[in-house]
């Protein structure tokens, strides 16, 4: 007899009651329920993510600016996904003089080593999550999975209308149907407290997260 | 020190007289306390709570009633969506299957995220004496007890009770860390050393918090990123899995995760909750090429037939009910020889070895129900724990107890008979007087012969007083008769009075 069976069986020869009903459903939320901007962005920041709300995506490009100036950035990785095709990664680039590279321009095998060298990594997201200021990442060829953890700085663009309420509401529509292949939920900064109870932020992924919230 | 659940009594008076550790881990135990109790209150008040946490018993409950459904379920979706699902029946056949992918991958490096159910198995042990392959712990208390090669002192926080001067010289010693007693210079090295082994690990190798089985995906929830790492950069994934880790769907799975982090690290969620489908498509290059989850029983389907200990099987590892215990929180982990400490370890270990060897565990606690007060998914740890003792006492085959011997069994069995008989408690209270005082000194019994020379070995009894309670009580109420009586004799009226009124 093969391990399953054996264990398939052992299961299901118990010998104590069950319930007639094969399961009970606890809790799905009906539709679809939007969130509070202002509860994400406040549970964002409390999670350790910087968090902007800005009109539109010329600002958020005006910001990108800043940033890669700032810290002096030399490698940029963005995502291949529609929203951020609307900023001017070119003009960017110029601007900085820094290497902007879509994941859709990077061949597979110099992928890995330039998102490993990239100081910043910019996606979308599919959703974002009042309730504890995470964002939601559908990973696929168009968002890598790499690109929102390997560098020290994360952006991620959020529009208004891809916050729901709380996870539960994510849940019903998971329970729909997942099409991709892997999905995160990030909320705030990678952090440890393994050193004696020190919460030191950036262990191994992003050191630092900025938000935008756009719309 | 031999760490293992047999030398339980030995470990811990050692680690008892390790004042600073004790108080260390009480502090940390009460601030995680506080944390946790703050972050409960997301869900309203205290009976709200008691709602959230009913809620979670009841999908562990559903769960375990459907257990096999969900199993079978969860293997025909996960199959579609391009994982393969192997089963293991115990630890042996575990490590045998991901040998056996180890050699089919040609996998020279393994990154691991932390899974306490690898450690249960001992795969790295085993893995890397069979299969001679490294392997990297990349959560950092799991790396930090890696190097040191001891057993987690804490199913979340498994270095927690590591000094900073520890940890620096493990590193030190180990991965040529400069010495540095600073938290965040300690993290960016071991950050910068464990993401080369990262990138370039062929098989990343996790476990896995919940298992959907109306989807066939994996849910893995950390804060430090590792498994992140180990999930997305090697070419194969095996993600490791006890059977009573599957839910219904993700309804479920998200009101578990909440319970779990709130009564972990009391966050309302973790940095990263993972959710994977299945292998990258041909498209994609973050990913694995192939990945596997390995189903593994150990014990756990025998236990599933008792209806009592199947209950032990409801567990989601948030480890709250270790930072309530009165024993775990002064011996620490140690004295538990084995993965996992605490109630958790009292509840689960009898399982999984057996109860001759595990004895000790079950037999130390103390039945103050703390770790049942707030255990989010239902547990009734008393409840396993009694069940634990009768088994013994009575012997079982099935977890290999045996019967208790003739002695032991025959020293209850004149107690019980003493017991029920006023007239022979009685006689045996006499006797049992005179000989334990027989042995006092400065009015204390410090030792005993024979049988009872155990119970004596860590605990002194105050020498019997010269009367006993009953006797006591008998003298005070022949005092008071005689009391009445005299006062009667002094004054008649008044104790006539007293009569007719």
């Amino acid at each position: 007899m093969s391990s399953r069976a054996m264990i398939l069986e052992r299961l299901n020869s118990a010998t104590w009651t069950k319930p007639s009903s094969s399961r009970e459903v606890i809790s799905t939320p009906a539709s679809i329920v939007s969130g509070d901007v202002e509860m994400f962005v406040s549970k964002a920041t409390a999670a350790g993510a910087q968090v902007e709300e800005v009109g539109s995506l010329d600002e958020v490009q005006n910001r990108l600016v800043q940033i890669v100036q700032e810290e002096q950035l030399q490698k940029i990785v963005i995502t291949d996904e529609e929203n951020l095709k609307e900023i001017d990664w070119e003009q960017l680039s110029q601007q900085t003089k820094s290497q902007v590279q879509s994941i859709a321009q990077l061949p597979g095998e110099n992928y890995r080593s330039y998102v490993v060298e990239a100081g910043l990594g910019v996606t979308g997201c599919k959703y974002a999550l009042a309730e504890t200021g995470t964002v939601v990442l559908e990973h696929s060829h168009s968002n890598e999975r790499l690109v929102s953890h390997a560098p020290d700085h994360y952006v991620c663009i959020v529009k208004r209308d891809q916050i729901l309420k709380d996870r539960y509401v994510l849940a019903s529509l998971f329970d729909s149907g997942l099409s991709s292949t892997a999905w995160t939920l990030v909320t705030g900064v990678s952090r440890t407290a393994d050193v004696a109870l020190q919460v030191v932020l950036g262990m191994h992924g992003p050191r630092k997260v900025t938000i935008f919230v756009v719309g | 020190m031999d760490l293992r659940p047999e030398n339980f009594q030995s470990v811990a008076e050692i680690e008892v007289a390790k004042v600073a550790q004790r108080d260390f881990v009480v502090m940390v135990a009460g601030v995680f306390n506080y944390l946790c109790d703050t972050a409960m209150t997301a869900y309203g008040d205290g009976s709200a709570q008691d709602e959230a946490r009913a809620a979670g018993a009841q999908i562990r409950t559903n769960s375990l009633n459907n257990l096999a459904e969900l199993l079978q379920e969860f293997e025909t979706n996960a199959n579609r969506n391009g994982i393969q699902v192997l089963w293991a029946a115990d630890a042996e056949e575990a490590c045998q299957l991901v040998k056996g992918l180890v050699e089919k991958h040609q996998v020279k490096t393994i990154s691991k995220g932390k899974s306490m159910i690898s450690e249960e198995i001992g795969l790295n042990h085993f893995l890397e004496k069979e299969a001679g392959v490294k392997i990297y712990e990349g959560d950092l208390g799991e790396f930090i007890v890696q190097l040191r090669g001891t057993l987690p002192f804490h199913i979340v926080g498994p270095a927690i009770n590591m000094t900073v001067q520890e940890i620096a010289g493990v590193l030190q010693q180990h991965i040529d860390m400069p010495y540095t007693e600073v938290a965040t210079e300690i993290v960016s090295y071991v950050r910068t050393y464990l993401r080369d082994k990262f990138e370039r690990a062929d098989m990343g190798i996790t476990g896995v918090n919940q298992a959907i089985a109306s989807t066939g995906s994996l849910m893995l929830v950390e804060n430090e990123g590792n498994i992140r790492w180990v999930t997305s950069a090697p070419r194969v994934h095996v993600a490791l899995m006890s059977i009573e880790k599957v839910c219904a769907n993700f309804a479920d799975a998200f009101h578990l995760l909440g319970l779990l982090t709130r009564n972990c690290t009391g966050q309302a969620i973790t940095s990263y909750v993972s959710v994977l489908n299945g292998p990258r498509r041909a498209e994609e290059v973050d990913g694995p090429e192939a990945m596997y989850v390995v189903i593994i029983d150990n014990g756990r389907s025998i236990a599933y037939q008792d209806p009592l200990l199947k209950d032990a099987l409801r567990c989601i590892r948030c480890g709250r009910c270790g930072i309530q215990c009165p024993i775990y929180l002064r011996i620490g982990a140690n004295p538990y020889g084995w993965i996992y400490p605490g109630p958790i370890g009292n509840v689960i270990a009898p399982v999984i070895m057996d109860l001759d060897r595990t004895r000790d565990l079950y037999e130390a606690c103390t039945l103050c129900g703390g770790c049942q007060s707030v255990c989010p998914s239902g547990m009734s740890h008393l409840d396993i724990m009694t069940h634990y003792r009768q088994m013994k006492v009575k012997g079982d085959d099935r977890f290999g107890g045996t019967r208790i011997c003739i002695k032991e069994r025959s020293g209850f069995k004149i107690l019980a008979r003493g017991m029920q008989n006023p007239g022979l408690y009685k006689a045996g209270v006499k006797i049992a007087r005179r000989f334990l005082n027989q042995r006092s000194q400065d009015g204390y019994i410090t030792q005993m012969p024979g049988p009872m020379s155990g119970w004596f070995r860590c605990r002194d009894f105050p020498e019997m007083p010269e009367k006993t309670f009953r006797q006591r009580w008998q003298d005070e109420l022949q005092e008071e008769a005689r009391q009445t009586a005299d006062r009667a004799v002094a004054h008649p009226e008044a104790a006539a009075q007293n009569e007719e009124g």
